[in-house]
């Protein structure tokens, strides 16, 4: 539903219609994962030896091509920006969250997107974090009543960086193309010097 | 090459932004008022419709914690518990009715409910505390014009029918009803039904 959140809200798609987007966005999403390489576990742990940076690349890729995408469209008129549903800061536990969520991403090698398209490339470790993907979100749900005070916690609202930082939001879109710019230099120097070395099996 | 040209791209399009004008781009931090701008009803009409028919045809949804809920609620409103309001089975012939201490959460809900396909969902405008403000200890203004001084009346009665009770009039003289704050904007911590707002 986050995905589609301007076309629902502005009532182009329903409940049903909705899914069916949901569905070909994820089949889209899933493909170029794989495309870019991150259906395989050990270039994706690659990523924390600072061996490979696809991950890096990909993602700041992704985030750039979304940040312009969506802010010339909105500038264009094509888009409504303010409909786009974001979801609010919980500071302290997304923090904590996001420790967990890079340890076990370590450890199993996929993050949760990945995993599911490495398994659907038949890859064993993949259905294996896939499992404990599963097992997790279903723990979290058990166990949610007794952690709902924590998890909802240092709650800063549905913030954006604009608004925090009380600026316009074009001056925000150029500090992260900067910033994306400059990182894929830097991450070309780093592959460069370490001969892009995947993590071998042991 | 194509990485280059890209890269330059992305340049251009992220330098312009920031000379681009922001007046046509509204915050994204005001997305969570959407549901409140189409689908809210105020504290004031709210407290009209049970006054009037009770909670017939209208299902409360507190979507507080258990304590504040058992501290005080809406006559008539219910708790969902822990669980999903998204999950929830509501009566589907009902108008249904979020409410939160802010809009926070009922803005959310109101999003996941209208997603399973619930056609009549209202967030209550500024939430509770908007009800408490304006519903259970509406303030009283000395020296008032003979018509606020009626329509005072039916707030008055208005708040003891909920169990209420009237503010104090403030010390600065003023002739009209004073304006009513932007009760959303409420700081969270300092809301408090007090003992005249306990219903049960």
């Amino acid at each position: 539903m986050d995905l589609t959140a301007p076309f629902y809200q502005a009532g182009v798609l329903g409940p049903r219609s909705g899914l069916v987007v949901a569905m070909l966005i994820g089949a889209a999403f899933g493909f170029f994962l794989e495309r870019a390489g991150l259906g395989n576990g050990r270039k994706l742990a690659s990523q924390f030896y600072l061996n490979d940076l696809t991950v890096f690349k990909v993602m700041f890729s992704a985030i750039l091509t979304a940040l312009l995408g969506l802010f010339w469209l909105g500038q264009a008129g094509v888009l409504d920006v303010s409909l786009i549903l974001l979801s609010p800061t919980y500071l302290v536990p997304q923090v904590i969250g996001g420790l967990l969520f890079g340890a076990g991403f370590v450890i199993g090698g996929y993050c949760p997107g990945t995993s599911c398209v490495a398994a659907a490339t038949g890859k064993l470790d993949a259905l294996v974090v896939f499992a404990g993907m599963m097992a997790g979100i279903l723990l979290y749900g058990e166990i949610y009543p007794a952690i709902r005070p924590f998890a909802e916690s240092t709650s800063m609202g549905r913030i954006s960086f604009p608004a925090l930082l009380s600026v316009r939001p074009g001056i925000v879109v150029g500090i992260v193309t900067l910033l994306a710019l400059g990182g894929f230099a830097l991450a070309g120097r780093i592959e460069k010097s370490r001969g892009n070395r995947l993590v071998q099996p042991e | 090459m194509i990485n280059r040209m890209l890269g330059l791209t992305a340049l251009v399009l992220g330098g312009a932004a920031v000379l681009a004008p922001a007046s046509r781009v509204t915050d994204p931090a005001t997305a969570e008022s959407i549901p409140a701008h189409h689908d809210a009803i105020e504290a004031e009409s709210l407290a009209a419709r049970i006054m009037e028919n009770g909670t017939a045809g209208l299902t409360l949804v507190d979507l507080r914690s258990q304590s504040a809920f058992e501290s005080y609620h809406i006559p008539g409103a219910m708790w969902l518990g822990a669980a999903d309001p998204g999950q929830a089975r509501l009566p589907v012939a009902t108008i249904v009715v979020l409410y939160d201490e802010a809009e926070e959460s009922a803005a959310r809900a109101w999003l996941l409910l209208k997603a399973q396909g619930y056609s009549r969902v209202y967030v209550l405008a500024g939430g509770l505390a908007a009800w408490d403000e304006q519903v259970l200890h509406p303030s009283l203004p000395p020296g008032m014009s003979h018509r606020a001084e009626e329509e005072f009346a039916a707030r008055l009665e208005r708040s003891r029918f909920f169990g209420g009770s009237p503010v104090p009039a403030p010390s600065r003289p003023i002739s009209v009803p004073r304006p009513r704050p932007d009760s959303t904007r409420r700081d969270k911590e300092s809301f408090d039904i007090g003992p005249g707002g306990c219903f049960y």
